[in-house]
């Protein structure tokens, strides 16, 4: 916890100390009165007199704040604490060791005691800090308030008074024996779950971004449902498709490119064969290699070779051809037999 | 002889002139078979150099051949001349070579006082230019023009080259040091690339028996050269659709500019194949399916013949050197990648 202690308006000390700090009240400074208005009357020797009265007043009085720190605040009974006291003023004062308070339940050490100085000058501002440091043992379980502290000064009446600063004894379990303070240690649970949650997080990212790089920017996916087959959802694909005019080339010949498309996403979804790479043989022996080539991928290369025809060689089928088409399906992936083919047999 | 069967004929709707072609077609079988058959009576394995070679032929296209020495392939080009009754004349290319000894020169006659020409052994239908990459480069570019002129010039007077006429370069990949590589520029000018491999065990034991054992076998022509330049014709009216050049445009634009098709090789790639590779691509699917009875030009026919057209044509950086990616894994990441149509 950083305390900051505001002294007065304008002047600002920082407690940058990472133990457990304790706020203390602040010495209010004597502040100097502001001279009443002159009236036209009283003489400039006067007000000088004053004036100078005054000034000699305030300059024997510096800027002095102090404060008390206890570590640690929440002691096993029969360790040791330690209060510091920081004393801070802009002038080189001199206080004098203080008392250390020592109520019931705690105990000062003889040999705890330490005072240190230090002067720090920051843009051109310079203070000075003195500390005074006790260590005690806390011997019953409580809690107890220290203090408060009086700081006297060499050739000055003056005298600053720090707050008293409280501590936690707990467990009245004896002192270990070779000194070590023992710790309950906790496994950190809370920062291993977020840990976790942190890096499944980064993965779902990672893996989107990959995916999203991989998907191709057209699909060829064939859209079936647990209602709908690859069989159905290939013929229904195929039915829906606007029949073209025979005369017109780039019509009949787009109209096999899709039919083939349709055929080969149907190859992809049920027999999980690549398709949009491979040629129409190369496809035929994979299922040859898997041994896979069951009467209804024949009747689908059949048709996938007619559409190769259609593609590579300039055939040209007619109007009854491509309108029987969609009954071609229907009989090699849904095993309807159309009623021109059952004519002919 | 290839792996691709004839695709079965449509319920309906065939084109009369593709199945007129695709007869035609496949009466010249017989005659691409006894070509390849005849070659076979004195070369052990080599299947696929020798129906590459064949192809170059009926392209009217130049090969590269390039592997180690000992695995016949001045002998392939040899027996292939004679099969088909061309004339054969190899040129061994050393560094002290000079253009005269590749196209010819002209002589002084002192008892004429005149000056007669003496055409060089790029006057054949088959050249053998042996170790093309020993010989400095106002050779090579000697023989490249007369490769892509189909013509010399000696003096004033212009002989053109017979017909058919094709050249087969070979390179030694593994004796590099004093030799002027084909610089990528004349690389092009080949249509295909071929890299000859070892045999296999049992063809090699085969090489054994027939070598060691004195056995010596004559070769005798079973077509005319004029047979040649007759499938030459019907080759190039052989038909190709829309989408195979389609395929074959994307192919070669993937090389160039592989992210329009979602690839990940553009560091891989310093420069792409030139319109040369879709040039040749088209020409060697044509021939690809004459060989195969097909009138017309199939996305298998494209896929058989790529790596031997692509491979030298794709000039990789040095971070695919590092990697040890060559350019047939580069096609072949391609291939998995762009549609077929």
């Amino acid at each position: 916890m950083i305390a900051s202690f505001m002294i007065d308006p304008g002047y600002r000390v920082l407690n940058n100390r990472t133990n457990s700090i304790f706020e203390s009240h602040t010495i209010q400074q004597r502040s100097v009165e502001n001279m009443i208005k002159m009236s036209s009357r009283i003489s400039i020797g006067i007000f000088l007199s004053i004036l100078l009265i005054l000034l000699l007043q305030s300059s024997a009085y510096a800027e002095i704040t102090g404060v008390a720190e206890v570590n640690p605040r929440l002691i096993r009974a029969g360790s040791t604490f330690q209060i510091i006291l920081t004393i801070t003023s802009d002038e080189n004062v001199s206080p004098l060791i203080p008392a250390f308070p020592t109520p019931d339940g705690v105990t000062l050490s003889n040999g705890g005691r330490s005072q240190g100085v230090q002067m720090t000058s920051i843009n051109g501002v310079t203070s000075y800090n003195r500390t005074f440091s006790a260590t005690y043992t806390a011997d019953e379980e409580g809690e107890y308030e220290i203090g408060p502290f009086r700081i006297s000064f060499e050739d000055s009446d003056e005298v600053v008074q720090i707050d008293p600063v409280s501590i936690e004894v707990y467990d009245d379990a004896p002192r270990p024996a070779s000194g070590i303070i023992e710790s309950e240690f906790r496994f950190p649970w809370k920062i291993l779950i977020v840990i976790l949650l942190v890096a499944f997080l980064a993965a779902l990212i990672v893996a989107w971004f990959r995916l999203r790089k991989k998907k191709p920017k057209t699909e060829h996916v064939l859209e079936t449902s647990i209602f709908k087959s690859p069989e159905q959802a290939a013929y229904e694909e195929i039915a829906g498709l606007t029949l073209p005019d025979e005369n017109d080339e780039e019509a009949v010949k787009a109209y096999y490119d899709k039919v083939d498309d349709v055929l080969r996403k149907y190859l992809f979804k049920r027999y999980t064969v690549s398709t949009r790479d491979t040629t129409t043989f190369e496809i035929q022996m994979e299922f040859v290699r898997r041994q896979r080539l069951d009467n209804r991928a024949k009747g689908v290369f059949g048709l996938m070779n007619d559409c190769d025809w259609v593609k590579f060689a300039k055939s040209r089928p007619t109007a009854t051809d491509i309108g029987r088409v969609k009954d071609r399906v229907a009989d090699v992936l849904l095993g309807i037999t159309p009623s021109w083919q059952q004519t002919k047999q | 002889m290839t792996d691709i069967p004839v695709m079965p004929s449509p319920t309906s709707g065939i084109s009369k002139d593709i199945e007129a072609l695709g007869r035609e077609c496949e009466s010249y079988q017989p005659t691409v078979q006894s070509i390849f058959d005849e070659v076979k009576r004195i070369l052990v394995g080599q299947d696929d150099m020798i129906l590459k070679l064949i192809i170059g032929l009926l392209c009217r296209g130049h090969i590269l051949l390039e592997g180690v020495p000992g695995l016949a392939k001045t002998l392939t080009v040899k027996s292939l001349a004679t099969a088909i009754g061309a004339d054969f004349s190899r040129i061994q290319f050393t560094p002290d070579l000079l253009p005269a000894d590749i196209v010819g020169t002209r002589i002084y006659n002192p008892q004429t006082a005149e000056f007669s020409i003496r055409l060089g052994p790029v006057f054949a239908n088959l050249v053998l230019a042996d170790e093309i990459n020993r010989a400095p480069a106002k050779v090579q570019s000697a023989l490249l023009e007369a490769m892509q002129e189909k013509q010399v010039t000696i003096g004033d007077e212009t002989f053109k080259l017979p017909d058919p006429f094709l050249v087969m370069a070979t390179q030694n990949p593994i004796e590099t040091e004093g030799t002027y590589p084909l610089p990528e520029a004349q690389l092009d000018r080949f249509m295909m690339k071929v890299k000859v491999t070892y045999p296999y065990r049992n063809e090699e034991n085969l090489i054994i028996d027939r070598i060691t054992s004195g056995q010596k076998i004559e070769l005798k022509p079973v077509v005319e050269p004029a047979k040649i330049v007759e499938m030459q014709n019907v080759v190039d009216r052989i038909y190709v659709d829309a989408n195979i050049k389609k395929y074959v445009l994307d192919i070669v634009i993937a090389t160039r500019k592989p992210k329009e098709f979602r690839l990940d090789i553009d560091y891989l790639i310093e420069y792409g194949a030139s319109p040369r590779a879709s040039i040749y691509l088209v020409m060697t699917a044509k021939a690809f399916a004459f060989m195969n009875g097909r009138g017309f030009v199939t996305p298998d026919d494209v896929k058989a013949v790529i790596t031997d057209v692509m491979r030298h044509r794709i000039l990789l950086t040095y971070e695919a050197e590092a990697e040890e990616v060559t350019s047939e894994d580069i096609i072949q990441k391609i291939l998995s990648t762009v549609y077929v149509p």
